[in-house]
This record gives C-alpha cells, sequence and structure tokens, in this order.
C-alpha cells in the first residue's frame, strides 16, 4: 500500500480511530494485523515470508539468550540466515547476470562463439517489498542480543517491531530497544501528538506529491532522453533528481513518523537538512541518519572504524560505503555510487586533517565563506554522486556528465520545468522553511507571543484545525500530478 | 442560583487552571465558519494565481454532450503549459463577432484535441499563426483583405460532433472555408457498438439508416438526460470555482491511478442508478463508410453556403491501419468531390528533428508552426 494511495487515506483513519477506542490489550494485536493487511494490500504471499523471517530471528533471539556457550555460533547463523534471504531476492539475479556476462565475453573472445547463442540465467524473483529494510533491522536485533540485549519475549511484540507499517517499507531502520519500549507503556491520546502527526502526513505528503513527483517528470525526461539535453537542461535534471530524491524519501518518511505519532509511538528522524551540511561526513550525520547510523554501528565500528592505522580507516569507509551502495540496489552504477561516495568520504577527512594543520587554512576556517564554500561544493560533490545513482548505465551516465559541462542547445528540460508548477511550488516551499527558521530563531519577546497566541488558538479550536487541515490538502491535490508515482525507495 | 454556583465554579478553575471556562455555543461554531471563509477565499486566489484547479473545461450540451465553457480561464499543465481564456463562443480563440467583417476570408476549423491545441498558447496555435502569417502576407502586398482563422477545436470530439459543432455554431460564422482536421479514431468514435451503451459518454453517435443517410443516434444522451439538465450551483462553481476544478481533477486522476478507488466507485453507482439506454434499432456500422458519408455531407453542407472544404489529416506516424485506409478514402474522395486534401504525415515523417514537433501526443509550438505553414498555401 502506498502511502500517498486513496486506499492509504482510508486505511489510516480506520486504524487510528479502532486503535484509540479499543481496550489497551487489544491494541498491539490490531497493529499488528493491519501492519500484515498493509503489506499484503501489494503480494499476500510475500507477507508469509515476513512472518517466516520474522519467526525465525525471534528464534535466533531467545536462542541467543539461552544457549549462551554457544552464541557466536548462532550469531553467525542468524547473520548468514539474514544475509542470506536478502541475497536470494535481490543479489541472486544481479550475481548471476554478472557472471553470466563475463563469461560470455571470455568465451566470445576465447573461441570466438556467436554471443547471442548464450542464454540469460536471470531466475524469476519478485523482490519482496523492504526486504533491505527488514533484513537490517533484524541483523541489528540479533547482533545486539549477541551483545548483552534483552531478547524481546513476546512475539507479537517482535512481529510488530518488525512489521510495523509507518516503518515498514522504506525505514526508518528502528531499533528494537526505542520500540519496545513503547509497546511497555500504556499509550494515552495527547492533542499534540495528534496535531504533530497532522502536520508530519501533509507536510510528507507535500513533499512527495507537490515537489517530489512533479520533480520527477521533469528528471525523467532528461535523463530518458540524455542526448537532447542541453546545457541548463542538463544542470536542471541532474540538480532536479538529488531535490527529488530527498522530497521523495524525507516526505516517505513523514508521513511515517506522523502516521506512528497518531498512534502515540515515536519513529526516529531519518533527515537534518542535509543539504546544509559543510563537508561529507557532515552530510552522512544529516542524510538517511537510520541507515549511516547502522552502517557504523554494524559494519565501520567492527571492522576497526578509525581507530586503526590511517590506510586501514580508508579501507573501511570505502568497504562501508561500496556496500551501503549495493544495499541501495543490485547493480553496477550503485557499487560505483557507494565508491564514489567512499572516496569522496576518504578526501573530505584528508582536507579536514590537512586544513586544521595548515597555518593559514586553519585561520580561515571559522570564516563563514569557508563553511558556505563546503556547502556549496558538498552539493556538487552529491549532484555528480546522483547521476551514478540515477542513471540506468554507466554510458548514460557518462553522457550526463560530459553534457553538464559542453555547451549544447536544447530547452526542453528548461521548458518543462518552467512549464510546471514547480517554480510556485518550490517557491512557497522555501518561504515556509524561511518562515520557520525566522520564528525559530527570532529573539523579539513579540515574535515569540503572537506565535504561541497562535498555537493556543489553534491547539483550543477543533474546527479551525480541521479547516487548515484540509486547505493544506487541497493545496496538495491542486499541485498534484495527473499520475501517482511510488516511492523510489520502495525499490530498494 | 444555578448560574451562581456555575460562575463560582469557573472562577475557581481558572484561578487553578484545572477547568476551562465553558464557551458559549455560538463561538467555536463562528470561528469554523470564519475559517473555513478565509480558507476558501484563500486559496481560490492562490489557485488563481497559481493556475491551479483551471483545468475544468467543459459543460454540458444536450446535443454535443459536452461543450466548452464560454469565456472560461484554462490553465493547462496536463501536457504543455496554456494560460488563456475561451472566448465568449466557448471557442479557443480570440474574440469574434458573428457577422463577419468586410474584407474577411473567414475559415472555421473543425478538429479534436489537436485542433483545440490546449498544449501551447493561443497566440501559438495553427489557426492563429497561419492567421497571422495570411495577414501580414496581405498587408506586405498593400491588400485590404483580411484573414481570420476562427479555432473550432475541442477536445475528444468525433467526427459526428465536429460536423455538427459545424451545423450549430461555426456556420453561423459564415467561413469561406472549413478545415476539418482529421484525428485516428474520429471515425470510430462518431459510432457505437451495441455492448457499449450503457457505458457510453452521453454524447451522439450516428449510423447510416438502409437508403445510405447518416442518421443521428440520440439513445444515450436521452438515457443520460439527467446528467446534462442544467444545475445552477454546478454550473457556477465549474465557471468560477477553482477548488471545484481541484475536486474533479483529484477523482479523475484517481480513477487512472487507484484500482481500489475505481472499484468502490463502480461499486457506488451501481448502487445508485442503472441505466436503460433504449438497444440499437441498426445493425454494426462500419466506420469508414460512416466517415465517407459524414464528410460527404459537411462537404455538401459547406458547398452549399458558399464555401470550400479542406480535409487535413493527423500525421500516421507508425501507420496504423485504420488511418492508412482512411487516408485513401478521404484522399479518393478529395478528387472525386472536388475539397482540399492535406496530408501531415509526410512533412512530419521527414522533419529533421521531429521529436521536437510533439509534447507527448500533441502538437508542439514547433509543431503548430509546421501545420500553419503547411496549410498556409491551402487558404490563400
Amino acid at each position: 500500500m502506498l502511502f500517498n494511495s486513496f486506499t492509504y487515506m482510508l486505511f489510516l483513519p480506520a486504524v487510528v480511530v479502532l486503535y484509540w477506542v479499543m481496550p489497551n490489550r487489544f491494541r498491539t494485536t490490531l497493529l499488528l494485523v493491519a501492519s500484515y493487511l498493509f503489506y499484503m494490500n501489494w503480494k499476500p504471499a510475500y507477507g508469509l515470508l515476513i512472518f517466516a523471517l520474522t519467526l525465525v530471528n525471534y528464534a535466533i533471539g531467545l536462542s541467543l539468550e539461552k544457549f549462551a556457550a554457544k552464541k557466536k555460533a548462532i550469531l553467525i547463523g542468524g547473520l548468514i540466515f539474514n544475509l542470506g534471504c536478502l541475497c536470494f531476492f535481490k543479489y541472486a539475479n544481479f550475481l548471476l547476470e554478472s557472471l553470466f556476462s563475463s563469461l560470455k565475453g571470455l568465451s566470445v573472445l576465447v573461441s570466438h562463439a556467436p554471443a547471442d547463442s548464450w542464454t540469460s540465467p536471470a531466475l524469476k524473483i519478485i523482490l519482496p517489498l523492504g526486504i533491505s529494510f527488514f533484513t537490517f533491522e533484524f541483523i541489528h536485533y540479533i547482533v545486539d542480543v549477541y551483545r548483552g540485549s534483552a531478547a524481546v519475549k513476546n512475539f507479537r511484540d517482535f512481529a510488530l517491531f518488525a512489521a510495523f507499517f509507518p516503518s515498514q517499507i522504506a525505514g526508518p531502520i528502528k531499533r528494537f530497544q526505542d520500540f519496545t519500549h513503547q509497546l511497555l507503556e500504556k499509550p494515552v491520546f495527547r492533542g499534540e501528538n495528534f496535531r504533530e502527526g497532522m502536520f508530519l502526513i501533509l507536510q510528507g505528503l507535500f513533499k512527495k506529491i507537490v515537489l517530489g513527483d512533479n520533480m520527477g517528470y521533469v528528471v525523467n525526461t532528461g535523463f530518458n532522453h540524455a542526448s537532447r539535453m542541453g546545457l541548463v537542461d542538463t544542470w536542471i535534471a541532474v540538480a532536479g533528481f538529488t531535490f527529488q530524491i530527498f522530497f521523495d524519501f524525507s516526505g516517505y518518511t513523514d508521513i511515517g513518523r506522523g502516521s506512528a505519532l497518531l498512534l502515540g509511538y515515536k519513529v526516529p528522524e531519518n533527515f537534518n537538512w542535509p543539504f546544509l551540511a559543510a563537508n561529507l561526513t557532515d552530510f552522512w550525520r544529516r542524510w538517511h541518519i537510520s541507515l549511516s547510523t547502522w552502517l557504523r554501528d554494524y559494519l565501520f565500528i567492527p571492522l576497526g572504524g578509525s581507530r586503526v592505522s590511517a590506510q586501514r580507516a580508508r579501507f573501511n569507509t570505502m568497504l562501508t560505503m561500496v556496500l551501503g551502495g549495493l544495499w541501495h540496489g543490485a547493480a553496477w552504477h550503485y557499487v560505483i555510487w557507494g565508491a564514489f561516495h567512499g572516496t569522496g568520504l576518504v578526501l573530505s577527512k584528508e582536507w579536514t586533517d590537512f586544513a586544521s594543520r595548515h597555518p593559514v587554512l586553519s585561520k580561515l576556517r571559522p570564516h563563514p565563506i569557508w563553511h558556505w564554500s563546503g556547502v556549496a561544493l558538498t552539493m556538487l560533490f552529491l549532484f555528480m554522486a546522483g547521476i551514478l545513482f540515477r542513471a540506468e548505465t554507466i554510458p548514460q551516465a557518462l553522457t550526463i556528465a560530459h553534457k553538464l559541462v559542453i555547451p549544447a542547445a536544447g530547452g526542453e528540460v528548461t521548458t518543462m520545468f518552467l512549464n510546471s508548477t514547480l517554480p510556485v511550488s518550490l517557491s512557497l516551499y522555501l518561504l515556509y522553511l524561511a518562515a520557520k527558521t525566522l520564528i525559530e530563531r527570532a529573539r523579539q519577546p513579540q515574535i515569540h507571543t503572537a506565535v504561541s497566541l497562535a498555537r493556543r488558538y489553534f491547539e483550543n479550536s477543533i474546527g479551525t484545525q480541521v479547516v487548515v487541515y484540509t486547505g493544506v490538502a487541497f493545496v496538495i491535490l491542486g499541485f498534484a500530478p495527473l499520475h501517482v508515482a511510488p516511492f523510489i525507495y520502495f525499490q530498494f | 442560583m444555578q448560574t451562581a454556583t456555575r460562575i463560582e465554579k469557573e472562577k475557581a478553575g481558572t484561578a487553578t487552571g484545572s477547568v476551562k471556562p465553558r464557551q458559549p455555543w455560538w463561538k467555536p461554531v463562528g470561528e469554523t465558519v470564519l475559517a473555513m471563509a478565509a480558507t476558501v477565499f484563500l486559496l481560490e486566489s492562490f489557485f488563481n494565481f497559481a493556475g491551479i484547479g483551471q483545468q475544468e473545461f467543459f459543460e454540458p450540451d444536450p446535443l454535443l454532450g459536452a461543450r466548452h465553457i464560454p469565456s472560461k480561464q484554462v490553465t493547462w499543465r496536463m501536457e504543455g503549459l496554456s494560460r488563456d481564456s475561451f472566448n465568449s463562443f466557448g471557442m479557443r480563440d480570440y474574440e469574434r463577432t458573428l457577422a463577419k467583417p468586410q474584407d474577411t476570408v473567414r475559415v472555421a476549423v473543425l478538429g479534436d484535441s489537436g485542433a483545440e491545441g490546449l498544449q501551447v498558447p493561443l497566440k501559438n496555435t495553427f489557426p492563429i499563426v497561419v492567421q497571422d502569417m495570411l495577414n501580414e502576407e496581405a498587408k506586405k502586398r498593400g491588400l485590404q483583405k483580411r484573414f481570420e482563422v476562427m479555432n473550432f477545436g475541442c477536445a475528444g470530439y468525433s467526427m459526428l460532433q465536429e460536423i455538427l459543432q459545424y451545423e450549430t455554431l461555426a456556420a453561423k460564422f459564415s467561413p469561406d472555408i472549413v478545415v476539418l482536421f482529421y484525428n485516428r479514431m474520429d471515425a470510430t468514435e462518431s459510432i457505437i457498438d451495441g455492448s457499449m451503451r450503457s457505458i457510453a459518454d452521453p454524447k451522439p453517435f450516428c449510423y447510416l439508416s438502409p437508403e445510405g443517410e447518416v442518421k443521428l443516434d440520440t439513445a444515450i444522451l436521452e438515457a443520460r438526460a439527467d446528467e446534462l439538465k442544467p444545475n445552477a450551483v454546478l454550473d457556477w462553481l465549474r465557471r468560477n470555482s477553482r477548488l471545484y476544478g481541484v475536486v474533479n481533477q483529484t477523482l479523475f486522476s484517481l480513477s487512472i491511478n487507484d484500482k481500489h478507488f475505481v472499484k468502490w466507485k463502480h461499486m457506488f453507482e451501481k448502487g445508485a442508478k442503472v441505466r436503460k439506454v433504449a438497444p440499437a434499432t441498426y445493425p454494426a456500422q462500419n466506420e469508414d463508410q460512416v466517415a465517407a458519408k459524414l464528410l460527404e455531407r459537411l462537404n455538401n453542407d459547406v458547398k452549399s453556403k458558399g464555401g470550400r472544404l479542406i480535409v487535413m489529416m493527423f500525421p500516421n506516424l507508425i501507420d496504423y491501419p485504420d488511418l492508412t485506409r482512411q487516408q485513401k478514402l478521404f484522399s479518393g474522395m478529395a478528387e472525386a468531390q472536388g475539397f482540399g486534401y492535406l496530408d501531415l504525415s509526410d512533412p512530419v515523417k521527414n522533419y529533421k528533428r521531429k521529436e521536437e514537433l510533439l509534447i507527448e501526443y500533441h502538437f508542439s509550438t514547433k509543431g503548430h508552426k509546421l501545420i500553419a505553414d503547411l496549410l498556409k498555401p491551402y487558404l490563400q
């Protein structure tokens, strides 16, 4: 079920109302049933797969506690099981195709056999939605239990942790300690949670539908007709993709977090103004936070992190990022994207160390120009990385990168961008961000008094709340493109 | 006594901060109504500024099924972009007078969305471009003669509707030349299969009588007459409200995107009303025979009014068999019956960067310019 679908707009209120009118003892069960309905709406059979994965990991967790002497073997078995499932569903065809291409190339080269005599060995596998996220949550669970956290005893609670619909398909990747802790507390309906939840859902829908989906049309036109793009077109398409993926993914997270809040649950934040990052290390602290912290805790640090020799630390960074790239998708351009980010992180760290030691550069570092140059360069790096992420093939990525610097006639993408609702909706969004920031940072007490008065009025007037939510929903619907697009991160 | 107790309780509550003072009932109601009015006003103004919710441009018509809303401002974004108003006759055109000005050659363009050209600004549609070109040339040559190329194109119209549009509206403007911009499916959409009658859109269809005459089939229009009746509130909203436009746009988007919505809609419609359409009293129709007869009828009508007909064929870019058949049929008829015939297929196919001529399915500004260039010699 898509968060931006008509079905979800009926499903969510129904679940929320049932949840709060139901006695507390039935609520977890209700959420569990709702979460499986949510998942099985896409492919009912795969609900069983998620259930089986949940069951096995639940058993692994209990076994880790019960058989302390063999816990290392159990952990290794658990990791092999989880990664094996992920590899089968996500990477089997990628590995087979890569092997097949290499053998085919070798055969043509050695025996001059006709290339078309080889048939592709691809298996008919449909990637289960969200399997990368499920797997990472399970790995986190068994590793943490291995490290000493208490295993979840109640199967229903564990199943809900795995299947919780607001974060089921594309995260944020939850930590079971935070989640099960919330399950133990008796949920109480709070007005502020409800208002914040509604606000997050509407903000997420605005980001996803109004900005991300409309941007997607422009970006797709550019990337699908790369050879026809001019210089300005290429810059719009490339920058557009970076923003599209942000609006798409952070929109998804907002809707998920908002939906969870309507049920009284808190799901971790995944983004923190990532485009204000002054370097790549800073960027990964602000972008897809739940993934980057997972990679840090369960891959980078176990590899030795940065408390090893400089050479080894560089290798750890590269390996973490390459695997992070591969986690996104089974294709070489994702691997290259990861390697590109790894190289960027290594260079960024070297540069920061060098600048802090250099007598002149170290004096320039506190200057705002230094900071904003870093922001601009990081942005430029992200645009380049975005090409690798979005392009379907390496030659297509190279064509687009080439077009970023070679002046050429075009105009199709530029016209499309200017003809779309994006100039208005982006201005509206920037205006909203500016107003929000100004209010938060305002020093004048009058502004704070006015804001708190308005807030109090809004909190006390349910009628006004309904009218305002409906009004914002109308803005979203008004700017919505004709065709609904799925979330980009659903494919991972 | 009771009132005094309540006031005391309220006072006590306020002092301790535990009980909120009770509001009179009209206060929250009034606040909500005010908030609603302010939100509607703000949204309508903002949508008007941003060009949102202005893609609603049809109103029901008892004969044609649907027609453009006169003077309606339309912002079209589904493919390309345009922000213009229809004229007071509901044409995608500048304002025109019914009476033909002196020394003016009038051209009426009939067609569907291809002629209507909502994908580009009005000034870039081929009728306006060719009109400007002809007037420029006449001016250069010092002629008194002026040209008015009027656009009667309307999205979704079938060949029958285009001809009825000529008979009921375009002919009143006394055109000297009539251009029928024939698009693929225009003939197919003029006839109806027996099995589709209960779910067809409310519009006129036609058939050939045993004597070979074109007869109107208005059974579907009659069966759905209640939908075509004027409705003061809906008509006002359609003409003036962008919020209404957003609602309709959303319902349309859901109907093409969401299978669950479609299922629910069908269930609701089935439960609401079962339409009974009179069964067809004629055998299954051949679209080519009907198209030929319709074209003959239009040509005779135009000729009888002292005008000249030109049939302009939409480019057959991927050699659709039906359009290829109709190309042959119409070019043969043009020769035999003496009307003009212009096929856009070859010029478009041979255009150096032909992808620039179309946006998705419709002509871009460059496409309209090419049509104008090709049409110009036929109008001089």
